[in-house]
């Protein structure tokens, strides 16, 4: 019967896709993530007309439409979700502490980098808070979000989400800053223009030029998809990028042990924080 | 450290957050103490990092467990200790698992919000379905946050939870796409007859998730009058209802349902659909089908035809090899792809056999592809033909030859093989394992064993493990 049921994975077309994504995007997907593969593209080979997994890694090599299929296959396979105000505990420790102590010192300028920043809840968060704290009228700020999605990015483009991604957002936040129209809530143009987005692949070393130096990166739950040469390489990068001082902000379970020791690590009680 | 022995003779150690050498050690005596066991789990849940010193002792505890013909799994294991382990390269010797009898209920509501644990999670509590896991589950219900909602609709419905029913119907009304479709299906997988008209409302839902599962639902609860109702939908404007309802009605699969199909594929013009339309016809056991297929073969929009020839794979019209063999020289690659894929599935005749090879130098790489492939299902002995290949500069073609001749020449394949783990291509390599680990010829568990030693590729490596255990 027809149906949009996932497609089951051999072992060998997993290794094979495996091998594809990390090559392109530096992500890796162990065995024990391969039901995820099967979630994430069974439709796509419904779409294609295919049975296996085998056909679409051979449309993947020799069709002459390949290259625009590997970008397809890199917007399924990058899809991270995610919410407004996620793991806020971060981004109030930049906000209420680093920003004022390294304002006390003389900076009026900062500028924070998310790296990966999907559909664009966690840049936009940032934001929020930062307006909700009074930053904006005292302090140049700059926001980047990149993500090596192009989907992802063109929903954070245009601001406009769904009931999901508010989950535990309380509702005087969520009538302050956004328009509820239909299911659809539009992110009102103020805090919208506050943040600027483009795509970057964090695997190419190009990534971080195009923003420059930063103050700030967050970059969570993104490193535990990459193997830890990948790990190595976008840390470097990070480190690169930051002002001394900057901080880097990672996910919970995420570490820089034994990846660079360059940085310090800051436990600053409801998180980590890592400093150059 | 806590410390458990099961009936069936796993012994459970759970380790401490400053892990050092001593617990190590006792995890090293313990195992010879209860020497009988068969596995040992360690449950790194509370480690959240290994220092170097402890490698050594962790070689040495899976030293220990190898001698003692005990299988060693390490569970819940840290980011932080993954990475220790990936540097010590040492990540591939290891089985690690997940084992969330180790976490508590918060914990597990924890991880139901990591896309990438909720499913797992939510089976978990499924199979351990208790009066705790109840309560918790009345928590989520009560929660704003809709995956845990979801979370628990799933598990009501996983755990055949009926006196849920009620709760269940009541979150068709959420605002939550995910929650209302996960009550759908739970709704479906019920047998809850009394929801099936309100469900019938979602297929006209905004989001493809919920009018996708109202579909199936519906069909799950069908009767004779349904592919009648359903029908209605096939008239809309919109043309996303009429793909829903092509799919209701593939789901329901009854008489009805494939006389509607096929009297709408004489009117429907999107091309988009009438490709939906061939693979929901081809999902019919019916003699006609074969003929609708052929038929939607001659026309010119592409996507239709290669939907058509694809799901000529999925019908058994032995009747039609000679049709489906003219369509190997189409213009399509694609639909020359399917159609050899198809006599691969239908033909055990020589003489397909024959065919395919004298077309093989006139077609592009995929059809050759899908051509040594189908020799190897076709049955008929071309492994002389297949043997040739294995020097083909294109790895693909290497690769199935070498499969097709595991299929058709046991010896040949085993020489071949062993020849092929030192191919320069990963994917060879790969397939060689596989067929020796099908095969199983003498010795070979050891061969692989010092082929590990130049190994490079990690996927060729990880398969070698699992076919001959780590290290």
């Amino acid at each position: 019967m027809i149906t949009s049921g996932t497609i089951k994975m051999k072992d060998e077309e997993f290794a094979e896709l495996a091998d594809i994504i990390y090559k392109n995007a530096g992500i890796t997907f162990t065995l024990n993530k391969k039901y995820l593969l099967e979630n994430r593209l069974s439709r796509r080979l419904n779409e294609l007309n295919f049975n296996s997994y085998k056909d679409y890694i051979y449309y993947l090599k020799y069709d002459l439409k390949r290259r625009d299929e590997l970008k397809v296959l890199m917007n399924l396979v990058t899809i991270n979700e995610t919410y407004f105000l996620r793991e806020r505990a971060q981004m109030d420790h930049m906000i209420k502490k680093v920003i004022p102590e390294m304002a006390l010192k003389g900076k009026r300028s900062f500028k924070i980098w998310s790296a990966a920043c999907s559909s664009g809840e966690e840049p936009y968060s940032i934001a929020i808070l930062l307006n909700e704290e009074g930053i904006y009228g005292k302090y140049n700020i700059e926001i980047y979000g990149t993500d090596i999605n192009t989907e992802v990015i063109s929903i954070a483009d245009k601001g406009v989400y769904k009931s999901v991604s508010f989950r535990g957002v309380p509702p005087s936040i969520i009538d302050k800053y956004f328009t509820k129209s239909g299911l659809d809530f539009s992110l009102k143009a103020d805090i919208k223009s506050k943040v600027k987005f483009f795509q970057a692949n964090l695997m190419e070393s190009f990534a971080a030029s195009k923003i420059g130096m930063v103050d700030f990166i967050f970059c969570r739950n993104v490193l535990i998809y990459f193997d830890v040469d990948a790990k190595k390489k976008v840390v470097d990068m990070f480190y690169k990028s930051l002002n001394v001082g900057g901080h880097l902000y990672l996910g919970h379970s995420e570490t820089l042990s034994k990846i660079d020791d360059r940085f310090k690590m800051l436990n600053f009680g409801t998180g980590i924080a890592y400093i150059k | 450290m806590p410390l458990m022995i099961t009936r069936k003779k796993v012994l459970y150690i759970r380790l401490p957050y400053e892990l050092d050498v001593k617990d190590f050690k006792a995890v090293q005596e313990d195992i010879l103490k209860y020497s009988d066991v068969k596995e040992v789990r360690l449950d790194f849940k509370d480690v959240p990092y290994l220092q170097s010193k402890l490698i050594a002792e962790l070689i040495g505890i899976k030293k220990t467990t190898i001698s003692k013909n005990i299988k060693l799994v390490l569970t819940n294991i840290q980011e932080g200790v993954q990475q220790v382990l990936e540097i010590s390269n040492l990540l591939d010797h290891f089985t690690l698992d997940r084992d969330f009898s180790s976490y508590s209920l918060h914990e597990l509501s924890y991880l139901l919000l990591d896309p990438e644990m909720n499913e797992s999670v939510i089976e978990f509590i499924v199979g351990n379905f208790n009066e705790q896991y109840a309560q918790l589950v009345d928590e989520f219900l009560s929660s704003d946050d809709p995956i845990l909602i979801e979370s628990a609709l799933l598990i009501i419905g996983k755990s055949h939870n009926y006196e849920y029913t009620e709760t269940v119907k009541t979150c068709l009304d959420s605002p939550y796409p995910n929650v209302v479709r996960s009550a759908i299906l739970v709704l479906g997988w019920f047998g809850d007859e009394e929801s099936k008209q309100k469900i019938y409302e979602f297929l006209k839902d905004e989001h493809i998730d919920v009018a996708e599962a109202a579909a199936a639902t519906i069909a799950l609860l069908a009767d004779e009058n349904d592919a009648l109702a359903i029908k209605e939908y096939l008239d809309s404007d919109d043309e996303r209802l009429r793909k829903i309802a092509i799919q209701a009605l593939s789901l329901i699969n009854d008489e009805f349902s494939f006389k509607f199909l096929v009297e709408h594929l004489k009117k429907e013009n999107n091309e988009f659909l009438r490709a939906h339309l061939a693979k929901a016809i081809s999902y019919f056991n019916k003699p006609e089908v074969a003929n609708i297929l052929l038929n939607m073969l001659k026309e010119d929009s592409l996507k239709i035809r290669e939907a058509a020839a694809s799901s000529l794979i999925r019908i058994k019209a032995t009747d039609k090899i000679d049709e489906i063999m003219s369509l190997v020289h189409d213009k399509d690659v694609w639909v020359a792809y399917f159609a050899v894929k198809a006599i691969g599935e239908l033909c055990k005749d020589q003489k397909c056999s024959e065919d395919l090879i004298k077309l093989y130098p006139t077609v592009d790489t995929q059809v050759r592809i899908a051509i040594i492939e189908a020799l190897g299902k076709i049955g008929a002995d071309e492994s002389e033909f297949l043997f040739q290949l294995l020097d083909d500069a294109n790895e693909d073609i290497r690769k199935e030859a070498l499969n097709s001749i595991s299929l058709l020449n046991k010896e040949m394949a085993i020489e071949s093989a062993y020849n092929a783990l030192k191919d320069s291509s990963w994917v060879v390599r790969f397939k060689a394992v596989e067929i020796l680990e099908e095969l199983k010829p003498n010795g070979f568990e050891e061969k692989l064993k010092i082929h590990t030693k130049s190994e490079t590729n990690r996927y060729v490596k990880d398969k070698i493990y699992s076919v001959v255990g780590e290290l």
